[in-house]
């Protein structure tokens, strides 16, 4: 579904010269669950946000169900985006303007959906994550983990194939975390494919497979319970 | 997808409610001035243009060189309109129009004096579009002594009733009324009352081709019709033969030339030659849309300046939009829908602007319109597409700025996501808001100090305290002296005095023979009978030689006194008494009047200071009926009482006539109008640019303090002052100012040095205007950002870095 090839991110400004992704190569398959750990500074978000389509790399080749973005214009790749890939932050990113409905309606809209249609679809997911009570108030107006859930609730409400969830529960409380980790995990075993950047161990643990950075390198790529394993033997 | 944009907008707005207001308040000011003078644009340039054959109509006009003074005048001589017909096909038919001033007219024996009233050709409506009420186009002038009313004219006079065929007497003669056509529109320069038939008149002068009476010109004004395949400029390009045969004769005799021009029907109102009637400066419209432009620019710059300051506000916005989907395009959308939808809000808001103003507006501009005005074609396509360009000139800035952002950066949540850059864009924004408003308070203060200097300047002549009574025809005029002295007995009235033409209205211009060495030369002067009493009436002082005098018949038609400019332009500068002046040709060219010069005075203002002081020739008349003024100095601050007395008087003098009496120093007062006039529209511009200017640096320093209000308590937690934080911010906006300062200065002197040099007499441009405008401006921005500066300032630096 994702391959790299030496994918390469590389910033730079008048002064210093930043490589933020050296030469990553790797590949996730259709219904993964793969964590993405490194300290910070490793260039965990900048993977995401090439990955998630919202960057394009400097070098190196990216394949995205099959297609080779890594040359895509930004018109290209919202085009992509917007068809399969939902997005869950750490911060929520929820428009504090909208309403929850109108917020989780946002990715139905620039798909081009029927108000009815997007009415059915939104409702099924505030059903389904039990916030339905809550569809007519503002983010502010909510606490962390309802805010965290209405943002789940926006990135799959279009059904997208993957979700890239960048620390998800960095701004929860621990009771609240595992609430969102839950919804993941539940997501993930109906198919959907999750890629989540974390620094939590608990995190993840829910993953099937942890993609460990450092300075802009894959250093180890395992499955969850070797690497915890390990870690204990250590 | 648009219902989310406007929710989205329409919550933005309710947020931050004072950027919004002041966003809504600058684009409504500056939508009204748009819409005031794209009312006022649109009303002007649609002049003529419902006369349905208008783009094949032109008005005909004479450059007439006589002895070297050039004058190009909208009044021609009555033969010309046939000459043309006759001698060119592609003419297919004229018009002529001869106004007439102060018209008695007797109708079942009430009397009105009117004026614009005027004789034309039968052809009139076949060339005009004058629809008719009652009556019929055809033939309704063919008859002698026939005239067509307009509507309020004929409801004045005859009420309800249909006047055709009814009888109404007109300066004494009978006139038979053949139809009814509806009032004249505003948007015409033919602003008429009635028409009455050109056969009534003297055929002799009317309808005869001669020579001479092509250099007879009364206020006739020659329209032409031209041929639909015909081009007018195949005729005016070259008529050689037409001057050969027509114009020629008569002025190789007098030792002048006529050359023709012609104006489109539609561009007459722009048209600035002498007696243009009704004309209006294309400069002032050019001037109006410019500040139109500028006051949208203005308006706009506000909305883009807090906007891109106030991005980071709605940075989560764009980068969750984008992540869900949205194009760089969609976002683009949506932000400049926004800004349209405000400017949809400001426009309802103009609305209630407009209606309150209307009026000073109409007075200012001197027109009637009223809202209603904007449902009509084209200002009700012209309004919509202001507040669209209103709308995408505020917002297409901040639209491409936010869009660009990149969703990555926003999203990790970063909050030193800066909003506008470095702010480069913003600031020159500021300082162009004040270069124009420096501008416009220069030009307020300039054009107020040229008009002071332009109202206090001596004439060089007295001309409070003084009346005037216009004698209407030769048996009255015959009768003046006995008018005089039933006046003079009055005790308020100290003095009085007889003459042709009074000063500061129009006068006579002469062609005239003076004597050069041996010779006598061709030479133009300014004419004007007067009496004895004329000079010391009006303090004209005489430098050389003598006044006319009472007691010397000899001084009349014999004598002439000229100004020292009529003496240095003849060349007589050292012994110009007793040199030969000869006038009043005959048919053959030959002088009939011949005098000598008795006396210089000194040079004054006999027409208006728009016009240098010209050669000026006193005649001392044989005729009493050549005066057709009598000039009356009463004691200052008489001038109820004796108007009332002269109306009186006169009614028992005349009491045929109506009386006529104006005042001298009106007619100079009314040159100013247009000066006046202008000095308003600067004025009021410049307000409201200034106001616009304040709001905008107001809802900026507002926020820009807001931003740094960390900064700030970091700074007086480091031990820094108030004095010392508010000193700084000053620092970063008073530079905008100053360099304001140094770009509107020259450009402002430039424009009104060039202004100014269309003055024969001009106050100098001095430094004070502009030092005044710079340190108003200033002035105006201390007094805007002190208060937010202030208030973050002295704010308890604790409370400042725990927001943070």
């Amino acid at each position: 579904m994702i391959r790299t090839s030496n994918l390469t991110k590389v910033f730079r400004t008048e002064e210093v010269e930043t490589t933020a992704l050296n030469k990553v190569s790797f590949e996730i398959n259709e219904g993964e669950f793969v964590a993405i750990m490194g300290p910070s500074g490793c260039g965990k978000s900048t993977l995401l946000n090439i990955l998630g389509l919202l960057d394009n790399p400097s070098g190196g080749e990216y394949h995205f169900l099959n297609n080779e973005v890594s040359g895509f214009s930004e018109k290209q790749r919202a085009n992509l985006r917007k068809k399969n890939i939902g997005f869950v932050f750490q911060n929520f990113n929820l428009i504090d303007e909208l309403s929850v409905y109108e917020n989780i309606e946002l990715p139905l809209i620039y798909l081009g959906y029927s108000a009815s249609e997007r009415k059915k679809r939104v409702e099924e997911v505030l059903s389904q994550m039990q916030i339905m009570h809550r569809k007519n108030h503002f983010p502010l107006q909510l606490s962390g983990g309802q805010q965290q859930r209405v943002a789940v609730c926006r990135a799959v409400v279009a059904r997208p194939h993957i979700i890239l969830a960048d620390e998800p529960t960095g701004n929860l409380d621990s009771t609240h975390g595992d609430e969102v980790m839950n919804l993941l995990e539940e997501l993930n075993k109906n198919g959907t494919t999750i890629i989540m950047v974390t620094h939590s161990q608990r995190d993840a643990s829910y993953a099937q497979r942890i993609v460990r950075l450092f300075d802009g390198q894959i250093v180890t790529e395992d499955k969850t319970t070797e690497f915890v394993l390990t870690s204990v033997a250590k | 997808m648009i219902k989310n944009y406007i929710i989205s907008a329409w919550r933005n707005m309710m947020r931050s409610k004072v950027y919004t207001l002041i966003n809504i308040f600058c684009l409504s000011v500056g939508i009204t001035g748009a819409i005031f003078i794209t009312l006022f644009v649109n009303h002007e340039l649609s002049y003529d243009t419902f006369h349905e054959n208008h783009k094949n109509i032109y008005r005909i006009e004479g450059k007439y060189d006589i002895a070297g003074g050039v004058n190009h005048l909208a009044i021609t001589a009555f033969p010309l309109g046939p000459a043309l017909k006759e001698e060119y096909s592609g003419v297919q038919e004229y018009v002529r129009f001869f106004f007439q001033d102060d018209v008695l007219v007797n109708v079942n024996d009430r009397k009105f004096l009117e004026d614009l009233m005027a004789f034309a050709d039968s052809t009139v409506f076949d060339v005009f579009s004058f629809p008719f009420i009652s009556g019929n186009p055809q033939g309704a002038l063919s008859e002698p002594n026939t005239v067509v009313l307009t509507k309020s004219l004929s409801e004045k006079y005859f009420g309800e009733e249909n006047p055709v065929g009814q009888t109404l007497k007109i300066q004494q003669e009978n006139f038979m009324v053949t139809g009814v056509i509806e009032d004249m529109p505003s948007n015409t320069h033919l602003q008429l009352k009635a028409l009455m038939s050109m056969s009534s008149l003297d055929s002799e002068i009317v309808y005869t081709l001669s020579s001479s009476l092509f250099w007879n010109i009364n206020q006739n004004y020659t329209y032409i019709l031209m041929h639909n395949s015909a081009n007018i400029d195949g005729i005016f390009a070259n008529m050689d033969e037409f001057h050969e045969k027509y114009t020629l004769p008569m002025g190789r005799l007098i030792g002048a030339t006529a050359e023709f021009t012609y104006t489109p029907l539609k561009d007459v109102r722009f048209s600035t030659i002498l007696f243009s009637p009704e004309s209006a400066s294309s400069t002032t419209l050019m001037v109006l849309i410019i500040v139109a432009v500028f006051l949208v620019i203005i308006a706009s710059v506000n909305y883009t300046n807090l906007s891109t300051a106030r991005a980071t506000v709605r940075a989560v916005e764009i980068g969750v939009r984008k992540a869900s989907g949205a194009t760089r395009k969609q976002i683009f959308s949506q932000f400049l829908s926004e800004s349209i939808f405000l400017a949809l809000i400001s426009l309802v808001i103009s609305m209630l602007f407009i209606e309150i103003m209307m009026p000073a507006f109409n007075h200012l501009a001197d027109k009637s319109f009223s809202l209603y005005d904007l449902l009509n074609w084209p200002l009700v396509f012209y309004v919509p597409f202001i507040v669209f360009l209103t709308g995408v000139m505020a917002g297409a800035y901040p639209a491409v700025f936010i869009s660009s952002m990149r969703p990555a950066e926003i999203l990790k949540g970063s909050k030193g996501y800066a909003g506008g850059g470095s702010g480069l864009l913003r600031k020159a924004l500021v300082v162009f808001q004040f270069v124009i408003s420096i501008m416009l308070i220069t030009g307020t203060l300039m054009v107020s100090r040229q008009l002071g200097f332009l109202q206090n300047k001596d004439l060089g002549l007295e001309t409070d305290d003084r009346a005037v009574v216009r004698l209407q025809d030769q048996e009255v005029r015959s009768r003046i002296q006995t008018l005089e002295n039933a006046l003079r007995q009055n005790p308020d009235i100290m003095g009085t005095t007889k003459s042709m033409s009074v000063p500061g209205r129009g006068f006579s211009k002469y062609a005239i023979l003076i004597q050069s060495g041996n010779e006598m030369v061709e030479a133009t002067v300014t004419a004007n009978h007067i009496d004895h009493q004329f000079l010391e009436f009006f303090e004209i002082a005489i430098e050389e030689g003598r006044n006319f005098s009472e007691d010397m018949r000899s001084d009349v038609n014999s004598s002439v006194i000229l100004n020292r400019t009529a003496v240095n332009y003849f060349g007589w500068h050292d012994d110009p008494l007793g040199r030969l002046v000869q006038w009043h040709f005959d048919a053959d060219g030959n002088p009939q009047l011949s005098a000598r010069v008795i006396g210089v005075v000194e040079d004054h203002n006999l027409l208006d200071l728009h016009h240098p002081i010209e050669p000026i020739m006193y005649i001392l008349p044989e005729n009493a009926q050549m005066y057709h003024h009598l000039i009356i100095h009463y004691r200052e601050g008489k001038e109820s009482e004796i108007l009332s007395f002269l109306e009186s008087a006169l009614h028992e003098f005349d009491p045929d006539n109506y009386p006529i009496i104006s005042f001298v120093n009106k007619g100079y007062q009314e040159q100013f109008a247009a000066e006046e006039r202008l000095g308003t529209i600067f004025g009021v511009f410049a307000m409201v640019c200034i106001i616009i200017s304040f709001m905008g640096l107001f809802g900026l320093s507002s926020y820009l303090t807001e931003q740094r209000r960390r900064e700030i308590g970091v700074r007086k937690v480091l031990g820094s002052s108030i004095t010392s934080i508010l000193f700084m911010f000053f620092k970063e906006f008073l530079w905008l100012v100053i360099i304001a300062s140094l770009i509107a200065l020259p450009v402002s002197w430039y424009f009104l040095d060039r202004w100014l040099k269309e003055f024969v007499y001009r106050a100098d441009i001095s430094a004070e205007p502009f030092l005044f405008s710079s340190v108003l401006a200033l002035a105006v921005a201390v007094f805007t950002v002190s208060y937010h500066i202030y208030r973050s300032a002295s704010l308890n630096p604790v409370d400042a870095l725990r927001a943070e």
